[in-house]
């Protein structure tokens, strides 16, 4: 009988054990069930979308923060991410015609298909600059809606929060306060930063520069800084002996010291460059993750401001 | 139930039919919208874009041959492609090469299938291996490996149907198969001795359906670490009811029968910044069946004895290569390709390519090769080619991979 009894006990105990591993399990994968699955094409969406989304999203980013954003190699892990996303993010304005829409088709999932609920091209609303008058290849690779690389404007991280935040209200309206007070907290954040970022950008306001590709233009028209010399004299065609030559020229000409180029662009011609001018290369990421300190949208504004305000010390004298 | 579609069909509110009279008339289509604002409208028409190919090249031959310069516009491809409908997109592919213009492909992609099927109607190139759906300005090389060509054809394009359909299995893992079914799969064919006198593949315009050509491939796609991708597949393609027919002679070997097995490799990694790339890989082919046809004229000038030698064997061949992108702009590589030539006696032959591609830009590319041919049945030859290509437009249609 005390046998049987110990059994008993010994069998429950195993079974509630069971039970609550269960439930236990269970509650986890409910838990992962409820959250939104988030892909987006740049890291700069991936941080706003976690940034707002909070415990609510499950986020994949496509790109890496140090990839040409033209060209990126899509990966098996892309196509399976597509297939079972919820919310799709993207930039828009052709940033990723290159490599998108064949991924987009082949994913096969109607919820983020353009048009669906789960599709947000994060440029809607957004004021483009560098809009071609004539749409031809004599001008290069021209993106025939303007120039897309505004996440690189200190106000492109804020329209880009709001398409965010919208984007997830209508997909999950269930959790709309808590996305409203995560962009709320995330605004103020801001708010702080830009306090900063202005009192730079009155520092090296005027300042001239030069740069390898068109990424860092609307950057530079926010800070006031004058764009005299661009090194691929059309975007996406790489500079021959004559554009150099010019650039040097220009650059000696106009005095400008500083040259902004991004990682993935040829950065030892640009180097050759500078030394034949005098000036000195300021390699910026054009994302978030495109160098280490860049770990979100506010770091990548910290750290590209710190680092212009760093190469004009002449005028903070 | 012919009276429920019969309803249907008198009910639609958008006419079926582009070609239409003015004034309903009994018996013929009616008159509607279409989709279009006006039958003039050019709102929905199609992409079209243009590739052109321009080579100049020296060649140079063993044996009598002649060898020299030569500058050639290689190939034109236009291009049309549209959305149909919401489920289904076409395109249209003419090419012009060799003084000819044809019709590369016309087909339709219907991807309104649930799940990941997808199936594609019309005529296109067929699934097979790492290069066949390919045209060939789209490779990295200035032709196609040596044993592609010869085994399978310049290209092979199949009038009929394929279905397709992928899968992932984990996160990081893609699989894909596809079966597909053509009137036609001859692709070059395989005739052998004297141009003219070779016989040429006759594959009748209607026959049974087991008699049908098929192909079918399965490949997995899969992540090696964050920059290395691994591709494994195998295809298949069978050509089940064909004849050589030599037409000054009137002869006709008919009933013959052959097939393509491959197994293809390749490996690619890329720099975390896009820039820097290596790719290796390689494609082994076995060709069985009733490879090529000869005629055999029993050293008489009469006709009347004439017949039609045909060669069945299997042989084997492949192809393997190494390329490596150093910047945006820039990539070179090697290849080598050999084969087994499908005729008694399995003599080989082997092609070696050397080359290097300049991107000018993103829609204009220099091409700088040189190719050496090693043929143990024929002459050596060697090549250096410049080619020049320019992508005018929103080229491609989108390829399986």
């Amino acid at each position: 009988m005390q046998n049987q009894t110990k059994n008993f006990f010994a069998k429950l105990g195993r079974g509630t054990l069971s039970l609550g591993a269960m439930c236990f399990l269970m509650g986890s994968l409910a838990s992962a069930a409820k959250q939104v699955r988030v892909v987006t094409t740049i890291p700069d969406l991936a941080d706003l979308a976690r940034e707002i989304g909070g415990e609510h999203v499950d986020v994949r980013c496509l790109s890496k923060g140090t990839e040409n954003l033209h060209s990126v190699h899509v990966r098996p892990s892309m196509l399976i991410a597509m297939s079972k996303a919820d919310l799709f993010l993207e930039m828009g304005l052709s940033m990723e015609a290159a490599w998108l829409p064949g991924l987009l088709l082949k994913a096969r999932n109607s919820k983020i298909q353009p048009g669906a609920l789960g599709f947000q091209n994060c440029s809607a609303g957004w004021q483009t600059i560098g809009v071609p008058e004539d749409l031809s290849r004599k001008d290069g690779d021209v993106h025939p809606e303007g120039n897309p690389h505004f996440n690189l404007d200190p106000l492109g991280g804020p329209h880009l929060a709001l398409r965010v935040h919208e984007a997830l209200v209508r997909v999950d309206k269930g959790h709309a306060e808590v996305y409203g007070k995560n962009l709320s907290l995330w605004q103020k954040r801001l708010t702080q930063k830009q306090k900063a970022w202005t009192v730079i950008a009155e520092r090296i306001k005027g300042q001239k520069i030069a740069v390898y590709h068109s990424e860092y233009d609307y950057l530079a028209r926010r800070l006031g800084l004058q764009v005299v010399a661009s090194i691929e004299s059309k975007p996406g065609v790489p500079p021959g002996p004559g554009d150099i030559a010019k650039v040097v020229q220009t650059m000696r000409e106009q005095k400008v010291t500083v040259i902004l180029t991004a990682a993935w662009s040829n950065n030892r011609q640009v180097a050759d460059i500078a030394k034949k001018a005098g000036a000195q290369v300021v390699e910026l990421p054009n994302q978030v993750g495109g160098a280490a300190w860049a770990k979100t949208w506010l770091d990548l504004m910290d750290g590209v401001h710190e680092r212009l305000d760093a190469a004009f010390p002449a005028k903070q004298q | 139930m012919p009276l429920a579609i019969l309803a249907v069909f008198f009910t639609s509110p958008a006419d079926l039919f582009a070609q239409r009279a003015d004034v309903s008339s009994p018996g013929s289509t009616s008159s509607g919208e279409f989709g279009q604002s006006t039958r003039f409208d050019n709102t929905f028409n199609p992409a079209i874009s243009l590739v052109f190919s321009v080579i100049a090249d020296w060649q140079e031959f063993s044996g009598g041959s002649p060898d020299g310069l030569e500058l050639e516009l290689s190939r034109v491809d236009l291009l049309l492609a549209a959305w149909i409908d919401p489920n289904a997109f076409a395109w249209t592919t003419i090419a012009y090469e060799g003084e000819e213009l044809e019709l590369d492909e016309a087909a339709i992609e219907y991807v309104g299938l649930p799940g990941n099927h997808t199936l594609r109607a019309g005529r296109f190139f067929v699934d097979f291996g790492k290069q066949m759906q390919s045209h060939v300005e789209e490779l990295r090389t200035i032709q196609r490996p040596l044993v592609l060509r010869d085994y399978l054809g310049e290209e092979l394009a199949g009038d009929g149907l394929q279905w397709d359909h992928w899968s992932s299995a984990g996160d990081v893992t893609l699989l894909r198969y596809s079966i597909g079914a053509f009137n036609d799969l001859s692709g070059g064919g395989h005739g052998h001795g004297e141009e003219g006198v070779a016989p040429e593949v006759h594959v009748d315009e209607r026959k049974r359906g087991e008699r049908l050509g098929f192909t079918s491939r399965f490949t997995s796609l899969t992540e090696v670490g964050s920059n290395g991708v691994l591709q494994m597949g195998v295809s298949g393609r069978w050509l089940n009811d064909f004849a050589f027919e030599q037409e000054s002679s009137e002869l006709l070997s008919p009933g013959l029968s052959n097939a393509v097995y491959g197994a293809d490799l390749s490996y690619g990694w890329v720099s975390d910044d896009g820039i820097r790339d290596w790719t290796v890989g390689g494609e082994y082919l076995v060709f069985d069946g009733d490879l090529s046809g000869e005629l055999d004229d029993n050293g008489t000038e009469t006709v009347a004895d004439d017949q039609l030698v045909v060669f069945s064997d299997r042989v084997a061949g492949g192809y393997a290569f190494i390329d490596h992108g150093w910047s945006r702009f820039d990539s070179a590589g090697v290849q080598y390709s050999m084969i087994q030539e499908p005729e008694l006696g399995r003599r080989q032959a082997s092609e070696f390519d050397l080359y290097y591609t300049r991107q000018l830009s993103e829609t204009l590319r220099l091409r700088i090769g040189a190719t050496f041919v090693d043929n143990e049945d024929g002459e050596d030859s060697g090549r250096f080619a410049i080619q020049l290509t320019g992508f005018l437009g929103p080229h491609g249609h989108g390829l399986n991979w």
